[in-house]
């Protein structure tokens, strides 16, 4: 098998951030808090991770890792959930400055379990409730204000990519401005409530439109509702899985492509996010923007080196697990050897150990709170 | 050339038609025509004038959907050079694509894996599957299906003409074929597993196998041990643009298969190369002579299951015969599908440079639909 002779003119696979570019990102911004479930379906309490997540998010700390300026805006908490989102995010070298916090208020935790043995191996489950304390931890932060979103995105230009992952009148403000600059947008949805007039507009500010076979509206499929098909974006990409991908032009045409899936995946949560992330860097800001013109050679070869990336992060554990244990220089030896041998090197998949080390002791956090998400309990608890 | 409209239909046995595409569709053709036009690509540039000929042709129609199969197989030993062309095939088919008009228009263009790793053919579920989520969820919209065979791996083919037929048995569906005016020798080397395309027999039936000769007697060996036919009635292509392409065949045969597996050469069947309706004869005629001498004939011998398994072993145009005979007569298809293909640049640069010249006219035939209903 050798893939990359066929559709790979691209020099590198995967370019560093071009200079003068910065990306914004904004929609869904949370803490994953990861536990670990045994094959009984028991969740282990005594080991968790915290992740910065959410679909905009994790792209941007994909990006920053291939050398992108990325900054991430929205307003969170104060608490210890902030806490530790912010430090996640810089780690990465995300920019978080543009996180407005709100006093006193709640930043919106995720509460995952995965398991990573037996027959239900990389089966992974979602939660909004602590699973110690089962207190519910949405986010009771005030949105941002326009005139808050005025000062803090100043600096937007034509330079300026806008990664969103919710459609709201925040996003769609930031929207309009990046367009109105001469900026590239991309919206990946990881969830429509309904197909309400922030959705439309947002589809419709959008070069990209990138988003999963699973997300449904209504409980009908995505691609199958009339926003989806909303004027605007030059490209719609969905990913579809050990399928493939699917890419729809406006010119009344789609293309379904066949890309190598791996046998073993261990998380699959954030497999979208890296893909995004290497198509965004394979094609670069100036392709996203004349998406129209980009030869279909061209973007099926991002497209593949793409698939590829969101394969081997589902080797993982978390959403960007593949970004905490491995260099950008063994990831492109990944993408590498699976084009031309269908396989990732010996040792790129975590071992036992590796995985183990991903979760971390949960400290006592005294009396007053719970010692898994940080929540002050009540005083009758 | 409509003969009626009853529910009926008659096999191609009688009436059938064939002809340049560009003269049938000036009396068949019109406006409110809704045409689903399906064809296979690859490295093939064979694919290129039918869709030449339909973005001229069929401008004015309501409704023009394409289905475009984009075979790769990554098991080919020359799949650099083979996805170079295709490649360079398919920028030639997407630039006719953006050419068309109609009044609705939508392009649908599907890759599909011939193998898996282990060299088991897949290709043939994935279309399917991909056919049904696409065009498949409009087929009965369709006034038209057109059928480019031109550079269709024949598994696929056979798979999706099958598939078209069951769900959609009263509609007007043609194949295309354009033939090039030069010798063009693509080499196969490799084949994967055999298999069967359609209901296989059962474990104990004894099977008559009618394979329909080419070049690939290598193949036929395969097929061959695969199927342990009772007995063997091989058709071989005459008349032919060379008339001594079947002797030649009978020759290279002669000294492995026919003579190994003591297959007479009173069995050998003759069929012309050109026409598929004249293969498609001739199957139907051995099916239907078996089961009148197995009616006549009951007893000892003839009680047990007996299968008729057909192979297109052939060209292009017999091929087609062989398909349109087993979706008649519901026959199974044996087939096995070649691993590598060579084709030398030269040939390949020079197929390339004629079907790019939109000179090409590809052949028209009418497999079924409203010419094969009867007069009620």
């Amino acid at each position: 098998m050798n893939r990359l002779s066929r559709r790979d003119p691209v020099a590198r696979l995967l370019p560093p951030g071009p200079d003068g570019w910065n990306v914004l990102g904004s929609g869904f911004v949370a803490l994953d808090l990861v536990h670990e479930v045994a094959a009984n379906g028991d969740a282990n309490l005594d080991r968790v991770a915290y992740l910065g997540g959410g679909t905009a998010s994790n792209i941007l700390c994909h990006l920053s890792r291939f050398g992108w300026q990325t900054a991430i805006v929205g307003a969170i908490g104060d608490d210890e959930t902030s806490v530790r989102l912010r430090s996640d995010l810089q780690a990465f070298g995300v920019d978080t400055a543009t996180l407005v916090p709100r006093p006193g208020r709640r930043t919106t935790t995720i509460v995952h379990g995965v398991q990573t043995r037996g027959p239900d191996r990389g089966r992974h489950t979602f939660g909004r409730s602590c699973l110690a304390c089962s207190e519910m931890l949405r986010s009771d932060a005030e949105p941002l204000e326009p005139a808050e979103i005025e000062s803090l995105t100043a600096a937007i230009n034509d330079r300026t990519l806008l990664i969103v992952d919710r459609a709201n009148p925040l996003t769609n403000m930031l929207a309009d401005k990046v367009r109105q600059q001469g900026g590239v947008v991309v919206f990946e949805p990881g969830h429509i409530k309904a197909a309400d007039e922030n959705v439309t507009r947002l589809i419709a500010n959008a070069q990209l439109l990138k988003f999963s076979d699973h997300l449904t509206v209504g409980g009908i499929p995505f691609r199958e509702t009339p926003i989806c098909r909303t004027n605007g974006p030059d490209m719609l990409i969905e990913t579809r899985s050990t399928e493939g991908v699917r890419v729809l032009f406006p010119e009344h045409r789609e293309i379904r492509l066949r890309v190598p899936s791996h046998r073993r995946p261990l998380d699959s949560a954030g497999a979208g996010d890296a893909f995004t992330a290497a198509l965004v860097a394979v094609i670069g800001p100036e392709g996203l923007r004349n998406l129209a013109a980009l030869e279909i050679r061209t973007l099926e070869a991002a497209i593949l080196i793409a698939q590829v990336v969101g394969g081997l992060a589902t080797l993982f554990l978390g959403a960007k697990g593949i970004a905490y244990d491995r260099s950008v220089e063994n990831l492109v030896d990944a993408v590498r050897a699976v084009l031309t041998t269908g396989e990732p090197p010996a040792g790129f998949a975590p071992n036992d150990l590796e995985i183990a080390h991903f979760f971390e002791p949960v400290v006592a956090n005294g009396d007053s709170k719970c010692s898994v998400c940080g929540t002050r309990k009540a005083p009758h608890a | 050339m409509t003969l009626g409209s009853s529910a009926m239909h008659l096999p191609p046995y009688h009436v059938n038609y064939h002809g340049p595409f560009d003269q049938f569709w000036k009396s068949y053709g019109h406006r409110d025509r809704r045409i689903l036009f399906i064809f296979g690509a690859g490295y093939d540039p064979r694919a290129i004038p039918a869709l030449a000929t339909v973005r001229r042709l069929l401008g004015e129609v309501a409704t023009l959907d394409t289905f475009c199969a984009r075979f790769t197989n990554r098991s080919d030993d020359n799949f650099a050079d083979n996805s170079r062309r295709s490649d360079i095939c398919l920028a030639f088919l997407r630039q006719l694509t953006r050419e068309m008009t109609a009044k609705e228009l939508y392009h649908h263009e599907v890759e599909v894996d011939m193998f898996d790793d282990g060299l088991n053919v897949i290709g043939d579920q994935q279309i399917q599957t991909e056919f049904d989520d696409t065009v498949g969820r409009r087929l009965d919209t369709y006034t038209d299906v057109i059928v480019d065979v031109s550079a269709f791996p024949r598994v696929l083919l056979f798979t999706l003409l099958r598939h078209i037929w069951k769900r959609r048995p009263d509609g007007n569906l043609f194949a295309l074929l354009t033939e090039a005016p030069i010798e063009v020798r693509i080499a196969e080397r490799g084949h994967g597993t055999p298999r069967y395309l359609g209901d296989p027999p059962n474990r104990d039936t004894r099977i008559l196998w009618v394979p329909v000769l080419g070049a690939a007697i290598e193949r036929f060996r395969t097929l061959y041990e695969f199927l342990k036919p009772f007995d063997v009635v091989p058709i071989v292509p005459f008349p032919a643009k060379n008339p001594r392409v079947g002797d030649n065949i009978i020759i290279d045969a002669w000294h492995g298969p026919f003579d190994r597996w003591k297959v007479p050469l009173t069995n050998v069947m003759y069929a012309s190369a050109d026409n598929p309706f004249d293969v498609f004869r001739k199957l139907v005629d051995v099916v239907e002579s078996l089961k009148v001498f197995r009616d006549e004939n009951a007893g000892p011998y003839y009680d047990q299951d007996l299968s008729v398994i057909v192979s297109a072993l052939s060209g292009r145009s017999l091929s087609l015969g062989v398909l349109l005979a087993a979706l008649h007569e519901g026959l199974t298809l044996c087939h096995s599908q070649p691993t590598s293909y060579e084709l030398e640049e030269k040939t390949f640069l020079d197929l390339l440079a004629l079907c790019s010249r939109d000179e090409l006219v590809p052949t028209v035939y009418w497999l079924a639909g409203d010419l094969y209903r009867s007069a009620g």
